[in-house]
């Protein structure tokens, strides 16, 4: 579906061009607030909307017609809309935004410095930080396991390790080549871990296995901490969640300055500043948990 | 008395049984369709719930299915095996081979795949991936359902596994999707429940059936009694009038068929009443006709008898009257002749003056016959007036004595009248008065043996005068009195009479007095005497004339 908010060539305004791949509510909240953001910064911008279908791999034809118009700025919408656009787009500034895990995909060189025209806002939200989040609730946790393919999250993988021992816990990181592997790592794992802690993997997480690690982590008693309020509503204990409207900002901040002249290759990616956490008291119930109420200060709370 | 129309138990039995047996055929039909529809119900609701476990077999294989995990499979088949009437479940990956199987305990092994099995075309499945079949095997009848078992192309990274968890976690969502195996349940007919379900449907029939005809049996003695009631007092009604009770109605009122057949009928019976009226009507003014004609064929054989007498009567009447004729027309003609014949020789101035007299005797009673005869005629003709004359009954009756005494002297017979003092005027027709008086008088003279009575009375009556003639005659036998009024008849009719006498005298003298409105009679005994009476009715001039001689 192609949506092309204003046709006409009008040169005197900027042209910001979004690539989407999907419609889903959180990247929707991230673009208003980037527009927003963008007119209160008294920017005027004509912003076309091109959408990709996620399994039309050899539709990017429609990329470079794109790059024919020539727009100021590409911004993306979540990382499959990333990685294609920066297959394509080599000169144009392309400013991401909703990108989990940008260093581990390889989209940029460092989180300081991309080293090439990409540059934007990512939901990383540090291990740490969500060790201390998990710690909030189960204070008694030591010894945390988590499900990955090397291939894709050993980066994340590596942070999570040495967040865990800096605050004296045990990350058991189970490695997996494919998705049939998930139970097995699953069942090997629950008996040596307090909880079991996710980072965003294709592999362990794919839509077949998902109901199945809800199902095996209830069964056993597992405290699940998931990747988003989705994951919390799916069964998950606690999940942190990036506020997109707060992303949406940083993104039309990283958008002026670009539009400015500044270089995305130099420009930090930015990360939330604030995490929300998100816990599903049903989830508790079911694990046995009492949590105690001032530790759900601030917490979105599913009853 | 015929009897009225009852609708005999035999009539009422009849019509039950025949409802009843209509009510069972209709109910073993129904029943023989119900317990089949419901054999079809429990078969469908089989495969319906097969299908359903196939299905959620199917989707929870996904993930065994997508890794070739045996155990995860085993426990979801171990699972829907459980359910009733489940014979097997199986889950196959996209090969064909199969990842795990449970079977009940009903079976001994799983069905092999080269079981013969035929697919079930006539169910309509909402989703047309489902598929199943009847299978015939070790002697048993089961079905297999099968649904595919599908898993979702898509490969979620990073940010997306957790922002499109829902999408992922539901089946809404317009996904690209891979068979990648198939789950298959065996389901079994559990006889226990088919027959369970039969005997619950033929239990209801057979109440229901039951009920039915207990109620239709109350309807037909409903029915029977509405019909019946109406139709017994039709039939009395028809049987009474059949006796004659025009009179008999039916009291039915209600508004229905019979109804109208009863008013109908109330209309018939009217209506042939009322010709029965006309009828009676007719046949009395038939009878009334009829005595009618009777009566007058009465008198016209009255008339008959009368004309045949009176014919009789004419012609005795001219044979007495030839007879009466030819007498004195003999001796006139025999004296005449002698007279006038020179051959006699001479006759003596004696013998002349008494042939004569014979002559004229005979001449004069010629006369007076055919006198009597023309009176006699002229009133049967109805030409006579009478007069109304005032005379004295004193002198009349004087004057009439002195006429005939000289006829009472040869016999030397006295005549004596009794006058009564308060008769003297009388009005009436003087000489048809003195006529009949004459003529008893001659008859009673003729009548009685010489040296005899003769007495003539008169009286003044209650409302007329009466006069009466006694004789010491021969007398008058009771069989001839009543006779001796008509023409010519007189006592002895033979041709030997002793008497001579027209024989009109007293049938002239009974037409005169009842000419004058008066009646004559006769009292006789036989060798005694007679009696002959008669009256005058008073006229109203009597009274006038009579104060003129007080």
């Amino acid at each position: 579906m192609l949506l092309l908010a204003g046709t006409s060539y009008v040169h005197a305004r900027e042209l910001i061009t979004v690539i989407k791949t999907r419609e889903a509510e959180p990247y929707e909240i991230a673009l208003t607030s980037l527009r927003r953001t963008l007119r209160d910064k008294g920017i005027d911008t004509q912003i076309e909307e091109l959408f990709l279908a996620e399994d039309g791999q050899g539709k990017d034809h429609r990329l470079a017609e794109l790059i024919k118009k020539n727009p100021q700025l590409v911004v993306t919408l979540g990382s499959a809309a990333t990685e294609r656009a920066a297959k394509v787009i080599k000169d144009t500034p392309v400013l991401f935004c909703m990108v989990l895990n940008p260093q581990a995909s390889g989209l940029v060189r460092s989180m300081s410095g991309s080293g090439n025209n990409l540059t934007g806002a990512a939901l990383d939200i540090a291990p740490q930080v969500q060790f201390e989040a998990l710690r909030s609730l189960l204070p008694n946790a030591k010894k945390i396991g988590v499900i990955y393919n090397p291939q894709e999250t050993e980066t994340v993988v590596q942070q999570g390790r040495k967040a865990a021992r800096d605050m004296g816990l045990e990350l058991i990181a189970v490695p997996i080549a494919s998705g049939d592997k998930v139970p097995d790592a699953l069942r090997s794992l629950e008996k040596k871990v307090d909880a079991l802690w996710s980072v965003a993997d294709s592999t362990t997480f794919t839509p077949a296995s998902m109901e199945f690690i809800f199902l095996h982590t209830l069964r056993n008693k597992l405290p699940f901490m998931g990747l988003s309020p989705a994951f919390v509503k799916a069964g998950a204990l606690l999940a942190l969640a990036a506020d997109y409207q707060e992303v949406g900002v940083q993104c039309g901040a990283l958008a002026t300055r670009i539009l400015s002249g500044e270089s995305p290759s130099s420009l930090p990616v930015t990360t939330p500043q604030k995490a929300i956490l998100h816990v599903n008291l049903k989830t508790a119930e079911t694990l046995g948990l009492k949590i105690p109420p001032d530790r759900l200060k601030g917490a979105v709370v599913l009853r | 008395m015929a009897l009225p129309v009852k609708f005999q138990p035999a009539l009422l039995w009849k019509l039950i049984l025949s409802i009843s047996a209509l009510i069972v055929l209709t109910s073993i039909t129904l029943g023989w369709f119900a317990g089949q529809y419901a054999v079809d119900l429990i078969k469908s609701g089989l495969i319906e719930r097969g299908r359903s476990l196939a299905r959620n077999l199917a989707y929870n294989s996904e993930y065994g299915v997508l890794i070739a995990n045996q155990a995860i499979i085993t426990q979801l088949v171990d699972g829907v095996i459980k359910e009733e009437d489940v014979l097997y479940a199986v889950v196959q990956n996209e090969d064909g081979e199969s990842l795990a199987g449970a079977r009940s305990t009903q079976l001994s092994i799983l069905p092999p795949k080269t079981v013969e099995r035929k697919e079930l075309r006539e169910v309509t499945w909402t989703d047309p991936t489902t598929k199943a079949y009847q299978i015939y095997w070790g002697g048993e009848v089961f079905y297999e359902v099968t649904f595919p078992v599908k898993t979702r192309q898509v490969r979620r990274t990073r940010e997306e596994i957790g922002l499109t968890i829902d999408e992922t976690l539901s089946t809404g969502a317009p996904v690209i999707e891979r068979t990648i195996g198939l789950a298959a349940v065996g389901m079994s007919l559990s006889e226990k429940r088919v027959n369970a379900a039969i005997i619950n449907i033929l239990r209801s029939i057979a109440l229901l059936t039951g009920l039915v005809i207990v109620a239709g049996i109350g309807v037909t003695i409903f029915l029977v009694k509405l019909i019946a009631g109406p139709v017994n007092q039709l039939a009395t009604a028809a049987t009474r009038i059949a006796e004659g009770d025009l009179s008999s109605h039916v009291a039915v009122k209600s508004r229905d068929e019979i109804g109208a057949l009863a008013a109908s009928f109330n209309r018939m019976a009217e209506s042939i009443q009322q010709r029965e009226r006309e009828l009676r009507h007719h046949a009395e003014e038939l009878d009334r006709l009829n005595h009618r004609l009777v009566t007058q064929q009465e008198a016209l054989q009255q008339i008959n008898a009368q004309l045949a007498a009176a014919s009789q009567h004419k012609s005795q009447f001219l044979a007495n009257m030839s007879h009466e004729l030819r007498t004195p027309l003999n001796a006139i003609i025999g004296f005449s002749g002698i007279l006038l014949n020179p051959a006699l020789g001479k006759v003596s101035d004696e013998e002349r003056r008494e042939f004569l007299s014979n002559i004229m005797t005979s001449g004069k009673h010629l006369l007076g016959l055919i006198n009597e005869v023309l009176d006699l005629s002229k009133i049967e003709a109805g030409r006579v007036t009478v007069s109304q004359d005032r005379f004295s009954i004193p002198e009349v009756l004087e004057s009439v004595r002195q006429t005939i005494e000289p006829l009472a002297d040869k016999k030397q017979i006295t005549i004596t009248t009794t006058i009564d003092p308060a008769l003297t005027v009388i009005i009436a027709d003087e000489t048809k008065f003195r006529q009949v008086l004459y003529n008893l008088l001659s008859n009673a003279i003729k009548f009685t043996p010489p040296a005899g009575q003769v007495q003539l009375f008169a009286n003044a009556g209650k409302d007329g005068a009466e006069f009466a003639v006694v004789d010491t005659g021969i007398g008058i036998k009771p069989e001839d009195r009543a006779r001796i009024f008509q023409e010519f008849e007189q006592v002895e009719m033979s041709a030997e009479r002793r008497f001579e006498g027209t024989g009109l005298g007293l049938t002239l003298a009974k037409k005169l007095v009842e000419l004058q409105g008066g009646r004559i009679w006769l009292e006789s005994e036989v060798g005694k005497g007679s009696t002959f009476s008669f009256a005058l009715p008073f006229m109203k001039r009597i009274e006038s004339a009579v104060t003129d001689h007080s």
